[in-house]
């Protein structure tokens, strides 16, 4: 079963028209993420799958409900980390989690709240005001307190954002903790791609209010494959003696060559065939990681614009 | 003092010269601060002819030793004058005058008409009457309470500050 | 399971004793009370008004007091939160908007209660020695509950739909000015057919009214009854209207 089905979804704010038909299907359980430049909808759509935002028309279904119909139901199984957020400076923690685990209507005591406190790294500062967080830790708290109600649904905007290299890799495992033990659907937002080469499994590139692209996050695009032209300064050069473990040849027209690039980072690539005394004049990136497939989608769409 | 006296005294003594004639009375009982007493007063044509356009106004004397002097009826009385278009001859016109009684003291209150045609007033007789003193806002149930109130807030205040370990806002 | 309501109540409750700042506004509230306390013994003319007179001008203070704290803290209700990026974590929970709007409105009320317990021994102290004071506790009471609920609701209505916290206050600052205007012109004007109909409208005016009328003038509950009517009737559509009028969307 789906765990969110969008259908058409229109929404304009006046004359200014932020979702033109989006659709969009995420399956339970999967990592979904949610892409697009500034501007593209995606707080909009996210708003609007929370509840947060009426919309025009299109339909919105939700493990199977009507969004509109069963909101009460459905917010007891979603929970969200909104992108901007802010804490109640004067509470603790405890505190702070304690207030929307009631709100929830959960049962919670003090232990699960200390193991959740605990998970996103913040069981030392329990007791410490959190006004007195640093941006990390309150996204952490919040990272936690989306948490409180074991969401079947978890919308995260940009949750790794203001977190050092250490904190984003624990929150990535704590995702994907989550993600594997409970079947927790996850729809991330992000401007930052590693997050999603990391944790999704399936993604959507929203673009001027449409979905551009829907699919899954190929192992090629995970695994840094790209895809490079080269020109060489001799044409009578012998295009497959540049095959090593990571280079594969795929064609050649006149002093163009085209290969794949597995395994490496490109920059070591070209160094290693300039160490073959291949004699590579220059390189055009043609295709290959989730980078290169972000910027096809919505520079396509950009030139289309523009022309 | 003894000018204020002699002049009414005066003018009592004239009167008896005038068409008319007036009589002021008070209301039984004794009085205290805060009572709302009303007083009347009674002016009688005695002359053949009919007067017209007579004012009637009150005035209120403080007689405490050594503080005596005219009252501003402001806060005492709402009904200050009164005028009468036309007395008819033999007629009488009662007037009341309700007075609210702000602080004690001994006093003398009079009523004094002014006749258009005449150049002297006619006044009644002086009502003498005590107001007892009541104790209305008392400043030793005021002090503890303007200082201790704040006092507790602050010390609340201060005890969550304590305990919570620092100020949060 | 605990209800959303009484949660947010009671979080609104800790939040004004622990963040210190509310206290501030209770201590501001009793050194205007114990300022006036002492004019009253050490002004000549003010000490000179009798119990009732006193009871009176401090009751009016009092229901002053409560409809500035109901605006400010009705302005900030929701505009403020939406400021303070608190309020779409709420929204995200089982509450809805109308839960929201029903627990400010509930503190809204509480907070009159706590200034009604501060300004209780200073009315006690002012006023023990004259007429009329149990009787004016219990009407300051009852018209300052309602009018807290009115006021926090009009500030809530605004601060819903208004996004700052300070155009929302300045818009509810004009409304409380425009509510006690009559009370400050003329009582000549007043009396006028269509100030008498003006200040029966205004439940602000009523409230007034209704002090002078049971503490001045000892008159019974009887007589009291249009005016208390009018504010309870209008605090009732406005508190509505509130409710009714609090979307999610408003976001």
């Amino acid at each position: 079963m789906n765990a969110v089905n969008i259908i058409d979804l229109k929404k304009s704010y006046g004359s200014n028209l932020v979702l033109d038909g989006a659709s969009m299907h995420i399956k339970e359980g999967e990592i979904y993420g949610l892409l697009g430049p500034n501007g593209a909808g995606k707080s909009t759509l996210m708003r609007i799958i929370l509840g947060l935002m009426s919309y025009d028309d299109g339909k919105i279904e939700i493990f199977g409900l009507e969004r509109k119909i069963a909101a009460k139901k459905l917010s007891r199984q979603i929970n969200a980390l909104p992108e901007f957020f802010e804490l109640y400076g004067w509470m603790q923690s405890i505190e702070y989690l304690q207030l929307f685990a009631d709100l929830y209507g959960v049962n919670c005591n003090e232990t699960r709240i200390r193991k959740l406190l605990a998970e996103v790294g913040l069981d030392p500062f329990e007791r410490k005001a959190v006004g007195d967080y640093s941006q990390g830790m309150k996204k952490r708290l919040g990272l936690a307190r989306a948490l409180i109600n074991d969401p079947k649904l978890l919308i995260l905007d940009e949750p790794t954002n203001g977190l050092d290299p250490n904190g984003r890799r624990e929150i990535h495992d704590l995702l994907l903790d989550l993600n594997r033990k409970n079947g927790t659907t996850i729809i991330l937002s992000t401007h930052i791609l590693d997050d999603v080469e990391r944790l999704c499994s399936r993604i959507g590139i929203l673009y001027n209010g449409k979905l551009r692209y829907e699919g899954m996050l190929l192992q090629n695009e995970k695994k840094q494959r790209y895809r490079y032209r080269f020109e060489v300064a001799d044409a009578t050069f012998e295009p497959t003696s540049c095959t090593t473990d990571h280079i594969r040849f795929i064609r050649q027209e006149d002093r163009w060559v085209e290969c794949e690039i597995d395994g490496i980072a490109p920059y070591k690539a070209i160094q290693s065939l300039l160490e073959h005394d291949i004699p590579i004049n220059q390189a055009i990136s043609l295709a290959g990681s989730l980078e290169y497939l972000y910027f096809s989608v919505t520079q396509e769409e950009k030139m289309e614009k523009i022309s | 003092m003894k000018r204020l006296i002699l002049a009414l005294l005066a003018s009592t003594i004239v009167s008896w010269g005038q068409p008319v004639s007036i009589t002021l009375h008070q209301p039984s009982g004794t009085m205290k601060m805060g009572d709302k007493p009303i007083f009347f007063s009674e002016i009688v044509n005695h002359g053949q002819k009919p007067l017209m356009g007579i004012v009637l106004y009150l005035s209120l004397v403080n007689l405490d030793k050594g503080k005596e002097h005219p009252v501003d009826l402001e806060d005492w009385s709402a009904q200050k004058a009164v005028h009468i278009d036309m007395l008819q001859s033999s007629e009488t016109f009662r007037t009341t005058w309700p007075m609210r009684l702000i602080q004690s003291g001994r006093y003398g209150l009079f009523v004094t008409a002014v006749l258009p045609e005449r150049d002297m007033p006619v006044t009644s007789k002086i009502v003498h009457f005590d107001i007892a003193p009541k104790k209305t806002i008392v400043p030793s149930r005021i002090w503890p309470v303007a200082l201790g109130m704040p006092l507790m807030i602050l010390l609340i205040m201060l005890f969550i500050r304590i305990k919570r370990g620092r100020r949060y806002d | 399971m605990k209800n959303g309501v009484y949660v947010l109540i009671r979080k609104e409750l800790k939040e004004l004793f622990y963040s210190v700042k509310g206290l501030f506004f209770f201590l501001a509230v009793s050194l205007i009370l114990s300022l006036f306390s002492l004019l009253l013994i050490t002004n000549t003319e003010l000490s000179l008004l009798d119990n009732a007179q006193a009871l009176y001008m401090i009751s009016g203070i009092v229901l002053a007091l409560m409809m500035l704290i109901s605006v400010v803290y009705g302005s900030d209700a929701i505009a403020g939160e939406r400021e303070r990026y608190t309020l779409e974590t709420l929204l995200i929970t089982p509450l809805t908007m109308k839960d929201i709007v029903t627990a400010k409105l509930g503190f809204g009320v509480f907070l009159y209660m706590l200034l009604f317990a501060i300004a209780a021994p200073y009315i006690i102290a002012v006023g023990s020695s004259g007429q009329n004071m149990t009787t004016g506790l219990l009407y300051l009471f009852a018209i300052g509950l309602m009018l807290s609920l009115l006021y926090s609701a009009v500030g809530i209505f605004v601060s819903q739909r208004i996004r700052s916290f300070k155009n929302s206050l300045l818009v509810n600052l004009a409304i409380v000015l425009l509510s006690a205007s009559p009370i400050l012109i003329s009582p000549a004007l007043r009396q006028s057919s269509i100030g008498k109909i003006a200040d029966y409208l205004n439940p602000f005016a009523d409230a007034i009214n209704t002090l002078d009328a049971v503490i001045i003038d000892s008159e019974p509950f009887s007589m009291q009854t249009l005016r208390l009517a009018m504010i309870a009737g209008v605090t009732l559509i406005i508190v509505a209207t509130t409710i009714a009028g609090a979307k999610k969307e408003a976001l």
